[in-house]
């Protein structure tokens, strides 16, 4: 019976091969989606498996009261209880305390980097499974590890121990150590692990009861589990004693959890960063579910279309004795046949995926592969039961009788208003995600091409330390260079702060602060509005002249450009010093947020990157090798710094992988709509075919039997345009308002997408209107 | 006795107005009997045939099939039934276009749970009875319309029936083929299976022992040959 199911699916399949291939790869573009985020679940349950003692390694956890009684459930604890914990447990062999930083970005001078930042103490790297590939663990304030990604981001070939790195708050530190590349599921991933000296010396909090960090506790082998748990009781209602004391409201319970069975969380702890809730893989695998769905609806549909042709073999099944279950089966097994074709389809999409489109934000190998492919197949056997049921269960209910006689149209399920929304729906959809790909691949083109707010054609960046000016002079002897400007480093990342204001009297406010030099000014093309540009110098002093943009006019209330030059302001609180010019507002940090008030001042003790300015676009790597013998004579142990600005800022903001995969997405939906349509379409001229035959042989030409098929559809089109057209506008328009600085929903694009995808749909329904008006109409007519 | 008849009647309502495609059938059908089943388009021969076959219901009357009373059976006892006692034969044949000629003949034993092995027996033996074993990895569009009814009623028989219902089985052939199903029928009638045919050709009727003459869904009479 298997055998047979399997011989008349595959010769089927293979008959019909437009079908067939329409739906396979209808699911198999589907199904990489669905597969990717089922190995998402999958690594979210094999995070932290790489520790040296898995089985006692826990972390502590916090049950908070508050004086209201509200409980609350944090994957942090306090501090205090690390400290209780290190002393006077005998069996606990060793604890340790992380803090989990954000928003750091780190500066070797040139590139600026947003990293992924925890403060670990020593006894860290005994507890887990992060080893060392060079240097040694940090433990002097100021002090920090690089992973080996980082490393080479930060210092290419060069060796990292002993190199310096700069945060624009905390200062210079020193790399003491680059970590082995680690696996990516863990709790504690990071790009730097920073000595806990540092977070003493900088954190401002004093209170020891605070939720700062994580606990963790390495117990002595063959300790039974619950001495720990009375260590945390005891723990508790000492806590809970001492901050009785304090008057505080805050009652404490810790809990442990096993360092292997933190994720996913199942119990949605707060601060429980890096692990996925249960909610955030819903939501991750709804998406490729809801994907998935829209193309198994086309499976139903498209097999419902054909089920003309299947309905004869359903009665003769039945006549010859099958009951109506084995026939459903046949018709299930035949779409988990499809499914698992699919699958096979859909894993070397997913393969090809990886290759081109990797997006860092996935998981895309799983540790146990057995496993995930057992899933996979369990996933395509379910996918293929669902699609394969709906039309299952319709033609397995044909009767013979009437079957073999003849007198049955193609079944269908559904009232016509649902099957006709649900293409418009595909349509809108699909649309409106299209329109806003092409917004983002629009804002992030502007972002990464963009030269309106500062000149970054055909500028060199060289970062430097202690005296520049033999070397400018020298360089700027090279035929290429025009002009070399000195900065404290380039615009479009983040910039020293400074406190500026009106007077001695007023409050301070806070200002983005570049030293710069007159050429830096006329290099990056900033426009001074009013005023002139800051005064050519080479003197050893700073300037008591400044230029500032029109946003720091207003946020000190020094009225209008003109009426500005010449006041004077305070700065740090210590120097006065006066405007000399205002420049235009620009863009000078990322593009999401408004500028802020912007000071430029002569400062030669800051200036850390020379600005070189070529006459015309030169060859990079000639350039540079010219440079470097220059810059050879003044430092012969230093390896040359050197970036092409344009290419630099291109490539910070051109995400283009995570395009390429959007861009997927979107061919991915666009193309279940066109086969949704192709399906709809085939159902109602296949229903129709009688009546094509009989308007044929009244006389009805070709060309008006297209128009008289294609008519509806043309309807439900134009409607999904009218829906999509001004709600895609929308959904782009929002989207770019997230940007302060943008460049607009092109409208000319969104149309153009919009024709374009509507010229696809019109060339499915005319393609099949035109297969049924060309058929032979004694064709049709005979088989009644 | 094989089935029994009586007072048989169905109807379509259309328009409020009933339409009687049987009306008031009694029949009786002993083992071993040849029966042709006569009379002008539309006078109900197929839905009568039909309904004996327990393809189609009726709507008053009592049906009776060796032991069994088919109007009180559901629809799955019925379908239990007729695949063990009855074997069809279509006018177009029916073959399943995507099965080989042996898997077509084999189809009806998947549903009754035969064993491979000896599935494959009961389909090499009626193979070779019908002369069609260099034919068995054909498909049907490979064969003639002769050689597709061959199959047709090597698949009515593989599972051995009590009776062959057969609607117009000679309607698409022609004469020289016609006459090789036919004698085909009477020598399997002699073999004792009890065959019911519905035809058009006087010819073809005078095979079986009556036949009965239909009008408007009305037995008009029943001729002995």
């Amino acid at each position: 019976m298997f055998s047979n199911f399997l011989k008349v699916a595959w010769r089927n399949l293979w008959k019909n091969k437009l079908f067939s291939f329409i739906n396979i790869v209808g699911l198999g573009l589907a199904i990489p989606f669905a597969l990717l985020s089922l190995m998402q679940v999958q690594s979210a349950y094999e995070f932290d498996n790489f520790h040296p003692y898995p089985e006692r390694t826990f972390r502590i956890i916090t049950d908070v009261t508050d004086n209201v009684g509200t409980k609350t459930r944090y994957a942090l604890s306090p501090v205090a209880a690390a400290d209780q914990l290190q002393q006077g447990y005998p069996y606990i062999e060793k604890s340790t305390f992380v803090v989990r930083d954000f928003g750091w970005q780190l500066n070797n001078r040139l590139k600026t980097i947003d990293v992924n930042s925890i403060y670990v103490e020593p006894a860290f790297f005994d507890i887990f499974g992060f080893q060392f590939e060079k240097g040694s663990r940090p433990v002097e304030p100021n002090t920090l590890a690089l992973t080996k990604e980082k490393a080479e981001v930060f210092f290419g070939t060069a060796d990292p121990v002993g190199m310096v790195l700069s945060h624009p708050d905390y200062g210079d530190f020193t790399v003491t150590g680059v970590l082995k590349p680690f696996k990516r599921n863990t709790h504690l991933r990071s790009d730097v692990m920073i000595s806990m000296a540092t977070y003493k010396k900088n954190s401002k909090d004093s209170l020891l009861s605070s939720l700062s960090g994580f606990t963790y506790v390495l117990l002595k082998p063959g300790v039974k589990e619950k001495n720990l748990d009375a260590a945390l009781m005891a723990v508790a209602s000492k806590l809970n004693k001492q901050a009785a004391t304090l008057s505080l409201k805050e009652r404490f319970l810790f809990h442990k959890q096993n360092i292997t069975k933190l994720a996913p969380d199942f119990e949605d702890l707060r601060g429980n960063s890096y692990i996925e809730s249960l909610s955030d893989l819903a939501v991750n695998f709804g998406f490729a579910l809801g994907l998935l769905l829209l193309a198994g609806f086309n499976y139903v549909n498209l097999t419902l279309a054909r089920s003309l042709s299947r309905s004869k073999e359903v009665g003769v099944r039945k006549v010859a004795g099958a009951l109506r279950y084995q026939v459903l089966w046949q018709f299930i097994f035949e779409a988990i046949l499809v499914a698992l074709l699919s699958l096979v389809l859909g894993f070397v999409i997913l393969k090809l995926m990886e290759q081109f489109s990797y997006v860092n934000w996935f998981t895309w190998e799983v540790d146990n592969k057995f496993v995930i492919w057992i899933i996979f197949i369990v996933f395509a056997v379910l996918i293929g039961m669902l699609a394969g049921f709906i039309p299952a269960r319709i033609l397995s209910r044909f009767q013979p009788v009437k079957v073999l006689k003849g007198t049955i149209s193609p079944s269908s399920f559904g009232k016509m208003g649902l099957r006709n929304s649900l293409v418009v729906i595909q349509f809108v959809a699909s649309s409106i995600f299209i329109f806003l790909t092409a917004t983002l691949y629009g804002q992030f083109t502007y972002m990464a091409t963009d030269n309106e707010n500062f000149n970054r054609e055909n500028i060199y960046n060289i970062s430097f330390n202690g005296d520049y000016r033999l070397l400018q002079n020298d360089l700027v002897k090279n035929k290429s260079v025009e002009r070399i400007g000195l900065v404290s480093t380039p615009f479009g990342g983040v910039s020293a702060q400074c406190a500026i204001k009106k007077d001695n009297r007023e409050q301070n406010a806070e200002a983005s602060y570049y030293a710069a030099n007159a050429d830096f000014v006329s290099n990056m093309k900033l426009q001074v509005i009013a005023g002139k540009n800051l005064s050519p110098s080479v003197s050893d002093s700073v300037s008591d002249f400044v230029l500032v943009n029109e946003q720091a006019l207003r946020t000190l209330g020094l009225g209008t450009a003109q009426e500005a030059v010449g006041k004077t302001i305070v700065l740090n609180n210590n120097r006065q010093v006066t405007i000399q010019g205002v420049i235009k507002d620009f863009c000078y940090y990322v593009y999401q947020f408004t500028t802020k008030p912007l000071v430029l001042q002569y400062n030669p003790a800051q200036f850390h990157v020379l600005s070189i300015k070529t006459k015309t676009a030169v060859e990079d790597g000639l350039f540079k090798s010219e440079i470097n013998n220059i810059w050879k004579n003044y430092h012969p142990h230093e390896e040359l710094a050197f970036s092409n600005y344009q290419k630099d800022l291109y490539d910070r903001y051109f995400p283009g992988r995570d395009m390429r995969f959007m861009g997927m997405f979107c061919v991915v939906v666009l193309v279940i709509a066109i086969m949704g349509l192709l399906g709809i379409v085939t159902y109602h001229t296949e229903k129709r075919v009688k009546e094509i035959g009989i308007r044929k042989v009244m006389g009805a030409s070709v060309p008006a039997i297209i128009k008289e098929l294609s008519k509806s559809f043309i309807k439900l089109i134009v409607i999904a345009a009218g829906i999509a057209l001004p709600l895609g506008y929308t959904a782009g328009y929002v989207f770019i308002s997230l940007f302060a600085y943008n460049n607009g929903v092109n409208m000319f694009v969104l149309c153009l997408l919009f024709c374009t995808i509507f010229a696809l749909a019109l060339v499915t329904i005319m393609y099949k209107s035109m297969q049924a008006a060309v058929a032979n109409p004694v064709e049709n007519l005979r088989s009644e | 006795m094989l089935l029994n008849l009586k007072n048989i009647f169905k109807w379509v309502t259309v328009g409020g107005n009933r339409t009687f495609l049987l009306k008031d059938i009694n029949l009786e059908v002993k083992e071993g009997e040849f029966i042709s089943i006569m009379g002008p388009s539309g006078s109900g021969k197929s839905t009568l045939l039909n309904v004996i076959g327990m393809l189609d219901g009726f709507d008053e009357g009592e049906y009776h099939f060796l032991h069994e009373s088919v109007h009180k059976l559901k629809d799955k006892q019925k379908s239990q039934l007729y695949k063990q006692y009855i074997g069809f034969v279509f006018q177009q044949y029916h073959l399943i276009d995507e099965l080989t000629v042996y898997e077509n003949i084999e189809t009806p034993l998947l549903y009754q749970d035969v064993k491979a092995t000896e599935r494959k027996a009961l389909v090499a033996d009626m193979l070779d009875r019908f002369n069609i074993v260099g034919k068995k990895d054909l498909f049907p569009a490979q064969l003639s319309g002769g050689q597709q009814q061959l199959v047709g009623v090597a698949r009515a028989l593989i599972a051995k029936p009590k009776l062959l219902l057969a609607d117009e089985p000679t309607g698409n052939l022609n004469s020289k083929q016609g006459e090789e199903i036919m004698e085909l029928f009477k020598q399997l009638n002699k073999e004792g299976v009890t065959i019911i045919q519905v035809t058009h050709s006087e010819k073809n009727a005078a095979y079986a022992s009556r036949t009965i003459h239909l009008l408007d869904g009305r037995v008009e009479n029943i001729l002995a040959n």
